[in-house]
């Protein structure tokens, strides 16, 4: 018997999902020990011209799932933050992911219990060192996102990816 | 009764291991031949059976479309060294 994925994610959200309320500390700048218990730090466009910053060290090689994730609201339907991952390995542009998808996949993150649009995660091989993510709005739309980082409840990220606070400020 | 034990039973399915995906083996080859071309020793043991990428479906439906791109990129990135 095959089911298409749309049924697949009901049928899982159905009996595994929220139980608990959603956190309401969302917005504020995530944490190391946020990370551990969740892949993503969620963040905030408030006028639609800020630039966040995320510093990620990796203490050896791995491949890491990357993908900018937006809460499936009708009022955010239009709202895209484009990524650009740099650091070593990468290309001098680093890795860049607009976020053009004609359609977003629908991605549920068992830990933080929320289903979110992802803009495509990509599993980048990357080499140990500091790199950067950052996030701006193309289109100066506002609302929330987080940058999704690894796989839930995955032992190799909290063993080998160490991330700072999302900061605001930079210019794109 | 049989008919809603079957639907639990599906159900609970999604909540536990999944076999790992095709794309993610072909994924880690590309990874495997492009740290040979690099020298880079990159850890790909989320994406290998048995993996956390396998621990539900949540995850496995990730990390497909994750290999998949990481496919992509590979190729892009270094022509000639990712597997076809």
């Amino acid at each position: 018997m095959s089911t298409s994925p749309h049924l697949r994610l009901s049928l899982v959200l159905a009996l595994c999902a929220p139980l608990v309320p959603v956190s309401s500390d969302a917005h504020l700048p995530a944490t190391v020990e946020e990370l551990a218990r969740s892949r993503s730090v969620q963040g905030t466009f408030v006028t639609g011209d800020e630039v966040f910053t995320l510093a990620v060290h990796l203490e050896a090689g791995v491949a890491l799932p990357v993908d900018v994730l937006v809460p499936p609201q009708s009022r955010w339907e239009g709202h895209r933050p484009a990524l650009r991952l740099t650091g070593p390995g990468l290309p001098a542009e680093g890795y860049v992911d607009g976020n053009t998808r004609e359609e977003r996949p629908v991605v549920y993150e068992n830990s933080t219990r929320r289903i979110a649009w992802s803009s495509g995660a990509v599993a980048l091989p990357l080499g140990p060192g500091d790199y950067e993510v950052t996030v701006w709005s193309p289109e100066g739309t506002v609302g929330d996102f987080a940058v999704g980082l690894g796989v839930d409840d995955d032992p190799l990220r909290r063993e080998l990816v160490r991330v700072g606070a999302l900061v605001e400020g930079g210019a794109e | 009764m049989r008919m809603p034990i079957l639907l639990v039973g599906f159900v609970l399915a999604g909540c536990g291991p999944v076999a790992s995906d095709p794309v993610c083996d072909e994924y880690i080859l590309a990874v495997e031949a492009h740290d040979d071309a690099t020298g880079a020793d990159t850890d790909t043991t989320s994406f290998a059976a048995g993996g956390a990428c396998w621990d539900n479906a949540d995850n496995a439906d990730l990390c497909e479309q994750a290999c998949a791109a990481g496919l992509g990129w590979l190729e892009r990135s270094s022509p000639g060294q990712a597997t076809d």
